[in-house]
C-alpha cells in the first residue's frame, strides 16, 4: 500500500529507495491480491468455487455432455427408468425424458435466475444505498423508511403474491425476487457509505472539490465492493432456493421447459415408485447453493482484515 | 416505557399503509378481466348489461384511488371482500385456516431452538475444535437445502420407507397428544431446518462474543464453576441478539409455511394460498397477503416491545 511512499521520505542521498533494507522483506501487495490470497488459502471456499465452476460448465456446455433434447426427446416406451439404465445414466422421467439431460439444461435456468436476481436486486439496492448514505438528509430518511417497510414484508409471501398476479414467467420470477431482494443491499451499502464518508480521504476529496460523481464512484463504491460481493454471492444461492420453492408451488417457468424446482415438483407424484425423480434435482439445487454459500463465507473471511491476519 | 410502546406502535402505521397500498395495487395491475373471473364464463359471452351490473356491485367502475380508499376503509373493519371462487368472506376463510398455520410455526420454532441452542453453545465452548467444525458445517448445509426438498426426503424416509409417521394431514389436540404430534413432527421438522441452521450460527457467534467479555473473565476469576459462568452470565447475554432476530425469522417461517403446508397437505393458510393461486382468486390472494403481512408486523411489534422490557438500552434510546 504505502510502504513505498514511506520509503520515499528517506533522504534522497545514498542508495535509491529500492535498495533500502527491508523493501524486499515487506512484500508490497495490493488490496485485491491480499483478498485473493486469503481466499485461496481457505480450502472449503476453494472447493465451493471448484464445484460451482464444474456445475456452470456442465450447464453452459450441456449439448456436449448429452445427446438428447430436454423437451422434445420423449420416449413413452422408456418412462421412469431407474438411474444406471442403458443410455440414461440418471434414468428417465414420467414422459421418458433423460434426467441427466434435463438436469443440465435445467441448471441453465436455475443458475441464470439466481444470477439475474442477484444482479438486478444488487444494482437497485446499491444505487439506493449509495444515494441515501452519501447525500443524507430528508432523501435518506425517506429512502430508508421505504427500505425498512419493504424489509418488513415476509419476503416469500410477497414474492408468491407478485408471481401469482403477474403470471409465472421467468422474467416475473426474477422481478419478484429482485423486488424482495434489493432492500438488503440498500441497507448494507448505506451503512458502509456512512462509515467511509467520514474517513479522511473522502473529506480530502471533498475539500479538493471533486464532483460527487467522482467521489462516489472512485472513492466510496470501490470500498463497499467487498461487502456487496459477499451479499451478492449469498443472494444467488438464496434466489435459486426461492425460485425452486416458487416452482414447487406451481409458480415456476412453464411445465415443459426444464428447471430444477419444476423437475422436483413433477417428481413428487412418484415418491413411492421413483424416488430419484425428486432426490436428483434436490441434490443439484443443494450442491449449487452449498457451493455458493461456501464461496460467500470464504469471501467474508477474506475481506475481513481481522480474519486475515 | 409507555412512550416507547406508543412510539413503536405508531411506527407500524405508515408501514401498514404502504403494505395495504402495495397489496391493493398488485390486484389492480393484474392482467385479465375480473368480470370474467367473477362470472366464471368460459363459453358464453358477457353482455354489456351484465358487465355493468357486476362492475357496479364489485365497485370495479370507480377510479383507482377511490377504490383504494374504499378497500382500506373496509379492510380496517375486517372486511376484505368476497372470494371470486367460492363467494365466501375472505377474512373468515383466512382466519379459519390461521390456527393450523400458527401451530405449525410455533412447533417449528420450538424444534429449531431445541436443535440450535445445544449446537450453537457447543460450537462456541469448543471453539476451533472438531465440534465447532461439525456444527458450522451442519449449519451451512442446513441453509443450503431447499426446505421443500428436505420435507420430501423426510416423507420418503419416515413415511414411505420406515412407515413410522403419516405423510400428510393433521390431527387436533382433542384427538390425543400422540396423534397430534405424529402429524405435526414431519412438517415442523421440515420448516425448522433452515431456521435452526441460521440460529445455530447466530448463537455460536453471539456466545463467542460474550465469552470474550470482561464480566465473563471476571466471573471465572472469582472461581465460579464453568457451568454457572456459562448459563448464569454468558448465555443470558448471548441470547439478546438472538431473540431480536427471531422476530425477523418469522417472516421466513410464514413464507416457508406456504410451501411446507403444500407438501404435507397441512390445512393452513399456505394451502389456501396455493388453491387461490390456481383458481386465480385474486381477492383471496390479496386478503391472504395483507393478513400475513399484518400478522408478521404485529408479531414483530410484540417482540420489539418485549425486547424493550428486557433490555433498557433499547427503550431509552431516542432513535429506533
Amino acid at each position: 500500500m504505502n510502504q513505498e511512499e514511506g520509503m520515499n521520505l528517506t533522504p534522497k542521498t545514498g542508495p535509491s529507495p529500492s535498495d533500502e533494507i527491508g523493501i524486499e522483506s515487506l512484500p508490497v501487495t495490493s488490496y485485491w491480491a491480499d483478498i485473493v490470497r486469503a481466499f485461496t488459502k481457505n480450502k472449503i471456499a476453494v472447493l465451493g468455487l471448484c464445484i460451482l465452476t464444474v456445475i456452470v460448465f456442465l450447464c453452459v456446455a450441456a449439448p456436449w455432455f448429452t445427446p438428447y433434447d430436454p423437451v422434445m426427446d420423449m420416449d413413452l416406451s422408456k418412462t421412469l427408468l431407474p438411474p444406471g439404465s442403458e443410455g440414461h445414466p440418471l434414468g428417465t422421467d414420467h414422459l421418458g425424458r433423460d434426467i441427466w439431460c434435463r438436469l443440465l439444461y435445467g441448471g441453465r435456468t436455475s443458475v441464470l435466475t439466481g444470477l439475474s436476481v442477484a444482479l438486478l436486486s444488487g444494482f437497485v439496492g446499491v444505487t439506493i444505498g449509495l444515494i441515501s448514505g452519501y447525500f443524507g438528509g430528508t432523501l435518506d430518511s425517506l429512502l430508508m423508511r421505504f427500505t425498512d417497510i419493504m424489509l418488513s414484508f415476509p419476503f416469500m409471501v410477497l414474492a408468491i403474491a407478485i408471481v401469482a398476479v403477474l403470471g409465472s414467467k421467468q422474467q416475473n420470477i426474477v422481478l419478484a425476487l429482485a423486488i424482495v431482494g434489493w432492500p438488503g443491499f440498500a441497507r448494507l451499502t448505506r451503512g458502509q457509505v456512512l462509515a467511509i464518508k467520514s474517513t479522511e480521504y473522502v473529506e480530502a476529496a471533498m475539500v479538493a472539490g471533486f464532483s460527487h460523481f467522482r467521489i462516489i464512484f472512485s472513492h466510496i463504491l470501490p470500498n463497499c465492493m467487498g461487502l456487496i460481493i459477499i451479499q451478492a454471492t449469498l443472494a444467488v444461492g438464496g434466489a435459486i432456493l426461492s425460485a425452486a420453492g416458487l416452482a414447487y408451488l406451481g409458480l415456476g417457468v412453464d411445465a415443459a421447459s426444464p428447471e430444477w424446482g419444476m423437475m422436483l415438483s413433477q417428481g413428487k407424484g412418484y415418491l413411492r415408485t421413483a424416488t430419484y425423480l425428486t432426490t436428483i434435482p434436490g441434490i443439484a439445487i443443494s450442491l449449487t447453493v452449498l457451493a455458493m454459500n461456501w464461496i460467500g463465507d470464504g469471501l467474508r473471511d477474506a475481506f475481513d482484515p481481522k480474519m486475515r491476519k | 416505557m409507555w412512550t416507547y410502546v406508543i412510539r413503536r406502535t405508531l411506527q407500524a402505521i405508515p408501514t401498514l399503509l404502504v403494505i395495504s397500498f402495495l397489496v391493493f395495487s398488485l390486484l389492480y395491475i393484474t392482467p385479465g378481466d375480473p368480470v370474467e373471473l367473477i362470472l366464471g364464463t368460459e363459453d358464453r359471452k358477457i353482455t354489456p348489461e351484465q358487465r355493468a351490473i357486476v362492475e357496479a356491485e364489485w365497485g370495479l367502475d370507480k377510479p383507482f384511488f377511490e377504490r383504494y380508499v374504499n378497500f382500506l376503509a373496509r379492510a380496517i373493519r375486517g372486511d376484505l371482500g368476497t372470494s371470486y371462487a367460492t363467494g365466501q368472506d375472505v377474512f373468515d376463510s383466512v382466519m379459519q385456516r390461521m390456527p393450523a398455520t400458527l401451530k405449525l410455526m410455533a412447533a417449528s420454532m420450538v424444534l429449531s431452538l431445541l436443535i440450535s441452542l445445544p449446537l450453537g453453545i457447543l460450537a462456541a465452548i469448543k471453539h476451533n475444535s472438531i465440534w465447532d467444525s461439525i456444527a458450522t458445517a451442519l449449519a451451512t448445509v442446513g441453509i443450503s437445502l431447499p426446505r421443500f426438498w428436505f420435507g420430501l426426503v423426510l416423507i420418503i424416509t419416515f413415511s414411505l420407507k420406515l412407515g413410522w409417521l403419516p405423510s400428510m394431514g393433521s390431527a387436533n389436540l382433542d384427538q390425543g397428544l400422540g396423534p397430534f404430534l405424529k402429524f405435526l413432527i414431519l412438517p415442523a421438522a421440515s420448516l425448522a431446518l433452515s431456521m435452526a441452521a441460521v440460529q445455530t450460527r447466530m448463537i455460536r457467534s453471539s456466545m463467542l462474543d460474550v465469552l470474550g467479555q470482561d464480566y465473563v473473565r471476571y466471573a471465572r476469576s472469582k472461581g465460579l464453576k464453568e457451568r454457572a459462568v456459562l448459563y448464569g452470565h454468558a448465555l443470558k447475554n448471548a441470547m439478546i441478539p438472538v431473540i431480536t432476530t427471531i422476530g425477523g425469522e418469522i417472516g421466513g417461517l410464514l413464507g416457508g409455511a406456504v410451501v411446507t403446508e403444500q407438501i404435507f397437505s397441512w390445512p393452513g393458510v399456505g394451502r389456501l394460498t396455493v388453491n387461490s393461486i390456481t383458481k386465480r382468486d385474486y381477492p383471496m390472494i390479496q386478503g391472504i397477503t395483507l393478513l400475513l403481512c399484518f400478522s408478521y408486523l404485529m408479531i414483530n411489534l410484540i417482540v420489539d416491545i418485549l425486547y424493550g422490557f428486557i433490555d433498557p438500552r433499547i427503550r431509552l434510546s431516542k432513535k429506533d
